[in-house]
């Protein structure tokens, strides 16, 4: 991806604007999709099916309202569980309760911002403005997308070292990871200017 | 006999032995973790950043302490900024 001069997202007051062409909105908005289908619930990670007919078990009226899930489990994914980490690292039946307690609010708010992002960015405007709620959500989205990416690809502390060949099939995606850097790094530093 | 201040030690102690555990991840920018801790602790830039750091050239660092419950809303919240946060009895 050839990367001309660009100022990134630009701060004016209260509100942040970016520059986009349709392509790049359009790469966005495609992998904007693909986080959110990521954070949909999974049959894996969903209670076991009924086979054996009856009622369905573990289904607390209670719980389901207040959005507490039967079971959850760390994802087998790593990149979903790097969106979805363990909330304690030595303590298993702890981190399990955390997880029913947490997980489907965090995924609603991870699937949240996605959605915020996705209507700015539907306006179909090459010029993106937003709001500091906005900024909020695009903040975290593309914190979760480089998460998901870099996971994906293997970013370790020496990625900045990194040197792939033009056909290595890791390219496209290294690519796409370091303008997911570059675009993250000008929000936060138009946010922190204020 | 104690002294006001180690009662007063032993006091916060008790009433605050739990913490939450930012982790050094290689992903997250240093920039955004500083902005994380000044958005939502609003801790000032200087202590933001020098959490920040403490993340990043020693692996871990403690960023809040109080309740169980409290450190597991913290927790969650990290979690909702993509960093990688346990909650921990204090050492």
């Amino acid at each position: 991806m050839a990367l001309p001069l660009r100022r990134g997202f630009r701060r004016s007051g209260a509100s942040l604007s970016l520059r986009l062409d349709a392509q790049e909105r359009a790469v966005l908005t495609e992998v904007l999709g693909q986080l959110a289908t990521l954070l949909e619930a999974d049959e894996a990670d969903g209670p076991p099916e009924d086979t054996g007919g009856g009622a369905a078990p573990e289904e607390d009226p209670w719980e389901a309202l207040v959005g507490i899930a039967p079971t959850a489990s760390r994802p087998a994914d790593p990149a979903l569980a790097r969106l979805l980490p363990d909330g304690y690292d030595d303590d298993d039946e702890a981190a399990a309760d955390f997880r029913r307690y947490t997980e489907n609010d965090l995924r609603q708010e991870k699937t949240t911002a996605v959605a915020v992002a996705l209507d700015t960015l539907a306006l179909d405007s090459d010029r993106i403005g937003l709001d500091a709620q906005q900024a909020d959500a695009w903040v975290r989205v593309l914190n979760d997308l480089r998460l998901v990416v870099g996971t994906r690809i293997g970013v370790d502390a020496d990625y900045a070292e990194t040197r792939l060949d033009d056909d290595d099939p890791r390219a496209a995606s290294m690519a796409l990871y370091d303008w997911l850097t570059w675009l993250q790094s000008t929000l936060v530093s138009a946010l922190m200017r204020r | 006999m104690q002294s006001v201040q180690q009662a007063g030690e032993e006091a916060a102690q008790t009433q605050r032995p739990w913490t939450t555990v930012v982790w050094d991840d290689p992903i997250n920018l240093m920039d955004y973790v500083t902005y994380v801790f000044m958005t939502y602790f609003t801790y000032p830039k200087a202590k933001a950043e020098k959490l920040m750091m403490t993340v990043h050239q020693e692996g871990r660092a403690v960023v809040s302490s109080g309740t169980r419950e409290e450190m597991e809303v913290d927790a969650g919240a990290m979690h909702s900024y993509g960093l990688w946060a346990t909650v921990a009895k204090e050492d």
